[in-house]
């Protein structure tokens, strides 16, 4: 039998609430899959769209971006370009052949720990179901 | 200097914060074992439905650890005592305190958190903190609360000795008795914020006979996502999901008990409605009310905004079917009695002062406090927040700034705390292993790295452990450090000024207790070490600010201002674009308290133009700002000077009804409200009758927002009137009477001498005729019938509109109103969004002339704070361009929150202001050119870290 895909996932969430978020779920001992690889930054509006091309182009098969909700962002306004400029990235992206699945975005506060641990699984899943990402990658542009 | 500050509320808060950064010491006590007060039972605030306690700290300063406040709220100059209280205070400053400290039973500094006594603690209790449902006898208020630590519920202990077994440090201590303690302080504030009005006493409504009623604070936590339910909407008496919820207004407020009003229920019950909305979009809504007070900031949009049925009555009585469901009793606008049933009622329960004994209070417990200045008290303590009169966040904040003014005026800065660890030419990095006393298994972890040949170290307490990890690292010449142990919340409160690099790759919170495997574990520890590997290191700037200050306005707000900042030795230049001082005071004799009004203002003038450090120059015209804090150019008609920081206090403008708008024009006898003042003390009005007509000019679609004085200014000439001339007749015709607080007092007067209050609704305004005499026609909502006044006096209560647009072309933002617009609404609502430019008075909201001062007292504050610092320093971790790379396009400059870049002109690349950038990295995430960078988290370090995935 063939063992089941292990997805590789890179998560940026933004220091101030989603990271905290993470924190919170851990104490409350919420269990989540490991998969996604937590990367801390200070604000959701950090992460460039060189940050998701990278990933995607080096085999990373999912990226998730998490930051404060609309109104909470500590640096006020971060999440609000976050958001525009990852659906963007997406959209380009989805017109190359980047299932939409394997780009995620969410708010989660620091005090959302169940949403937190949630998300991670869907994430997961829904990376899961987008396949690895290598075939993709060596067919649409390595074997063209 | 040494303050004590009483209370570790916002308002606490906000105040220790000031004194800190401005050089002083500061012993923040809190009687609570779990500190930072009502805010921690607040997930989301109005009027934005949002956090942001975080965005309290100011912009200035380095080696501060920054998180959610709920979680961590350190600073170098500031030290948390909680579960502390005030015995006795001699002296009239300096004081003697003498403190007493509650048992914990668990030593704080000792423990680490690793939950192992929670786990085994056989003792179930009421969570006192959610109020639903249960917790241990060895608790937290809520996971990772600030402090950090476990506490023992005395009442719920059985002594077990369980959890002292199991304690992998000794932190338990059973036998902890209570401990006194006696301290020198120079200043004190009193910041123990509000005290609810006992829902139950109100029998009629059933509190705690009725299971699903519950107050407003409960039912924030029922909301809350780390709530008893997790967010989830359930009934108390059967987990079943309300469909109605019924909301009750001005439960123990108002009325016999507690004759005030407690300024923030109205918003809050609005709140919920919102929140309710937000997340369980199918329940419905009903709110019960006298009035509603929404007469803050964009409150009134945020009333507009709420989705609900509004219905103007008070509720008789409540009932209970055998379902717990709730039958509420009322009259309708139609005097029919109404019987509804509601799956749950949230109450909105009254608050209090809290009552502490170490300033003067009148009867229902409001401080004794000094005219004009609202913070002041006989002796010469400082109250500010709730503990003052309940108040909303933003207020509570405002207060807290001007309380903090009285000590920060005497400081001499210290020289500002730098964290600048050394780095080596060639890296060298180690580990510190923590298993959090052994309840973590590591050696996975362990083995790789020693097999590696790193250095490592494997303790079981690191949060606890300082000095000889410290000691470690310099025994092994390492210039870099990855923690590998808990959340970095617990370990930069403890290591942030320690004076080492380091990274913390949480292996606890984020790992082993979330479920990570050994992949997860081995990722974040070999990031972290990555990141300390190609992480820039660059020590921090700084520079001397310029100790000069731009006031612009010259009313009461911008004079108190000038003097505050003057006084402490700063230079000031007070714009003022008239050719008298004074601004809209000029008009106004006294202050609804009684106060006159004109002795203060002239006084104000006369030393403003006198004092040694004030330039005032009237008709003058500001005409741009650039540059940023500590160091702004600023044109002003033509000539270029250097300012430190600039305040904005241009004031408003009174709405000027439009020609017939209620008869205003068409006859001599229909006047302002600023322009009867005059009248009641020239005129005989002596059997006159009176009409004054509230909202003109306000709460329409025209200018959506309450102007906050108008209805308890009506009241004051009211009875004025009624004072000089009993016999007249007094009408006021209003929307919802905004007497807010303390003022409820008056309004309660003003009915008591017979001014009658007659209620009227947005688009059916009253009718004002002028052709035959005065007379005015409108529709009463309690007789159901049209009355008509024969009037000698029409009084519109008009409105106060902004008065801004100079500001438009110089770079300060508007709110869509045309008020200054501040950084953020509740939690920096003196500062504007670019450093170093604050706002207060009229410019930033309607607001009454105490209220004004306090704004400007806040801003002196704040000011004297910064400017008088040597240097300004800037963080360490921070922005810059890679000027090769930089296009010149600007995007960075657009998208920064704080304008800490700008675009140099003859280069044609992106500069970074260092003091001023927070490093949130907006401009490095948007750069399309790769050119904005962070020091921390650069694409070097990013990507190094990426080929780990
Ligand atoms: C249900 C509810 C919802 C609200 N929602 C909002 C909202 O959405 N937006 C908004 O702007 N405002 C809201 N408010 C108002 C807001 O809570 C207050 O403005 C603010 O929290 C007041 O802060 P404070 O620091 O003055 O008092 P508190 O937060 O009450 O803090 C006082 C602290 O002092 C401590 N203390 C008391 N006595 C002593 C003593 N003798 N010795 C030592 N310590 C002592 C207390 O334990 C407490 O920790 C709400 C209020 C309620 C009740
Ligand atoms: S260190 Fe001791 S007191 Fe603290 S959490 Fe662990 S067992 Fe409890
Ligand atoms: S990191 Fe960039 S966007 Fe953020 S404050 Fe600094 S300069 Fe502004
Ligand atoms: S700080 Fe969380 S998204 Fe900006």
């Amino acid at each position: 039998m063939e063992k089941e895909f292990d997805p590789k996932i890179v998560a940026f969430l933004c220091n101030w609430c989603s990271y905290a978020g993470a924190d919170l779920a851990g104490v409350s001992r919420l269990q989540y899959p490991p998969n996604p690889e937590v990367i801390r930054v200070p604000c959701s509006g950090r992460v460039n769209p060189f940050y998701i091309l990278r990933a995607i182009y080096e085999g990373i098969d999912g990226v998730w971006v998490s930051g404060c909700h609309p109104g909470d962002c500590h640096y006020q306004t971060g999440n609000y370009y976050a958001r525009r400029r990852f659906y963007l990235i997406k959209n380009l992206l989805e017109f190359a052949g980047i299932d939409r699945e394997r780009l995620n975005f969410s708010w989660v506060s620091a005090s959302e720990a169940g949403k937190f641990a949630e998300t991670a699984k869907k994430v997961t899943e829904r990376v899961k179901k987008a396949g690895p990402i290598d075939k993709l990658v060596k067919e649409r542009y390595l074997n063209d | 200097m040494k303050t004590l500050v009483i209370g570790s509320g916002i308002a606490g808060i906000t105040a220790s914060l000031d004194i800190a950064e401005a050089g002083g010491d500061v012993i923040l006590i809190e009687k609570e074992h779990f500190a930072t007060g009502t805010l921690a039972s607040l997930d989301r605030q109005f009027p934005n439905d949002a956090c942001g306690f975080c965005q309290v700290y100011p912009f200035t300063g380095d080696g501060v650890a920054q998180y959610c406040i709920r979680r961590v709220f350190t600073h170098p100059g500031i030290e948390v005592r909680t579960g502390t209280e005030v015995v006795s205070i001699e002296g009239e400053g300096p004081y003697t305190v003498k403190l007493r400290r509650k048992p914990r039973g668990v030593v704080i500094e000792k423990c680490i958190s690793c939950r192992k006594c929670e786990d085994v603690c056989p003792v179930e209790a009421e969570d006192s903190f959610n109020r639903f449902g249960k917790r241990k006898a060895i608790y937290t208020d809520y996971p990772m609360p600030f402090p950090q630590s476990y506490a023992i519920d005395w009442e719920a202990c059985t002594k077990c000795g369980e959890c002292v077994k199991v304690c992998p440090t000794d932190a338990i201590d059973l036998n902890m008795v209570e401990g006194e303690e006696v301290i020198e302080v120079d200043r004190i504030i009193t910041t123990t914020g509000f005290e609810e009005v006992d829902p139950s006493l109100i029998k009629e409504y059933g509190y705690q006979r009725f299971k699903n009623v519950l107050t407003g604070l409960e039912f924030e936590r029922l909301l809350s996502f780390f709530g008893p339910t997790l967010g989830e909407l359930k009934r108390p008496s059967d987990g079943k999901k309300p469909e109605r919820i019924a909301f009750l207004q001005c439960v123990g407020s108002r009325d016999i008990r507690n004759p005030l009003c407690s300024y923030t229920c109205c918003m809050y019950a609005l709140k919920e409605m919102h929140l309710l909305k937000r997340f369980h979009p199918d329940v419905e809504a009903v709110m019960f009310y006298m009035d509603i007070r929404a007469f803050g900031k964009g409150y009134y949009k945020y009333f507009l905004e709420t989705d609900g049925k509004f219905i103007p009555q008070r509720v008789a009585g409540i009932e209970e079917d055998e379902n717990g469901n709730l039958i509420l009793k009322y009259e309708d606008e139609n005097g029919r009695f109404i019987t509804d049933v509601f799956d749950m009622v949230v109450l909105a329960t009254g608050q209090k002062p809290s009552k502490d004994s170490v300033i003067e209070r009148d009867e229902l417990g409001y401080p004794v406090t000094e005219p004009f200045v609202n913070v002041k008290t006989r002796n010469g303590i400082l109250v500010a927040g709730s503990s003052g009169g309940p108040k909303d966040i933003a207020d509570a904040v405002i207060e807290a700034h001007s309380a903090a003014l009285e000590v920060v005026k005497d400081l001499t800065p210290r020289t500002m705390f730098r964290n600048e660890p050394e780095v080596f030419e060639e890296p060298s990095i180690g580990v510190v292993l923590c298993d959090c006393g052994g309840t973590m298994d590591v050696s996975g972890l362990e083995e790789r790295l020693g097999s590696k040949g790193t250095p490592v170290l494997k303790v079981s307490d690191l949060c606890i452990n300082r000095e000889p990890v410290l000691q470690w690292i310099k025994e092994n010449k390492l210039d870099r450090v990855v923690f590998a142990a808990c959340a970095p919340s617990f370990l930069d409160p403890v290591f942030m000024d320690s004076g080492i690099n380091y990274e913390v790759a949480d292996i606890r919170e984020g790992g082993l207790w979330g479920g990570s495997d050994e992949n997860a574990l081995n990722f974040r520890v070999d990031a972290a070490f990555r990141m300390l590997e190609n992480r820039m290191y660059t020590p921090s700037e700084d520079f001397e600010p310029a100790k000069k200050v731009l006031v612009v306005g010259g009313g009461i707000t911008g004079m108190v201002a000038s003097l505050e900042l003057a006084d402490a030795g700063l230079d000031v230049v007070l714009v003022e674009k008239r050719e008298q001082l004074g601004g809209n005071a000029n008009r106004i004799k006294k202050l609804l308290t009684g106060e006159n009004v004109q002795d203060f203002l002239n006084s104000l003038i006369e030393r403003v133009k006198s004092h040694e450090h004030i330039e005032v120059r009237t008709g003058e015209n500001l005409q741009e700002i650039k540059g940023s804090l500590g160091n702004f150019t600023v044109r002003i008609s033509g000539a270029e000077e250097r300012f430190g920081a600039v305040l904005i206090a241009t004031g408003g403008k009174e709405y000027k009804p439009g020609d017939g708008e209620y008869g205003f024009g068409r006859s001599e006898r229909v006047i302002s409200q600023m322009d009867f003042e005059d009248v009641i003390e020239k005129e005989d009005l002596k059997s006159k009758t009176i009409v004054m007509i509230q909202c003109v000019g306000s709460r329409n679609d025209e200018h959506p927002w309450c102007s906050r004085v108008c209805c308890t200014d009506a009241i004051k000439n009211a009875l004025r009137v009624k004072e000089k001339f009993p016999d007249a007749d007094v009408f006021i015709l209003y929307r919802d009477i905004m007497a807010y607080g303390r003022k409820e007092a008056f309004y309660t007067r003003a009915r008591e001498k017979g001014v009658i209050f007659l209620r009227f609704t947005k688009g059916n305004e009253p009718v004002v005729e002028t052709e035959n005499g005065l007379r005015v026609k409108i529709f009463d909502t309690v007789l159901r019938e049209e009355v008509a006044i024969d009037a000698d006096f029409v009084i519109l209560s008009t409105g106060i509109v902004p008065d801004n647009d100079v500001l438009r072309g110089i770079g300060i933002e508007l709110t869509e109103e045309g008020f200054v617009k501040e950084a953020n609404v509740k939690f920096k609502p003196l500062e504007t969004p670019r450093p170093g430019i604050y706002t207060a008075g009229l410019a930033h909201s309607p607001r009454d002339i105490p209220e004004s001062i306090a704004q400007a007292r806040g801003v002196a504050s704040q000011i004297i704070g910064v400017l008088k610092k040597e240097r300004i320093v800037s963080k360490r971790q921070i922005s810059y361009t890679k000027e090769r790379k930089c296009a010149g396009c600007g995007f960075c400059i657009d998208v920064c929150p704080y304008d800490a870049r700008y675009l140099d002109e003859e280069r044609k690349v992106a500069v970074v202001y260092p003091h001023i950038c927070q490093g949130c990295g907006t401009c490095a995430g948007i750069c399309p050119s790769g050119a904005a960078d962070m020091k921390e988290m650069g694409y070097r370090e990013m990507f190094s870290v990426m080929d780990l995935v």
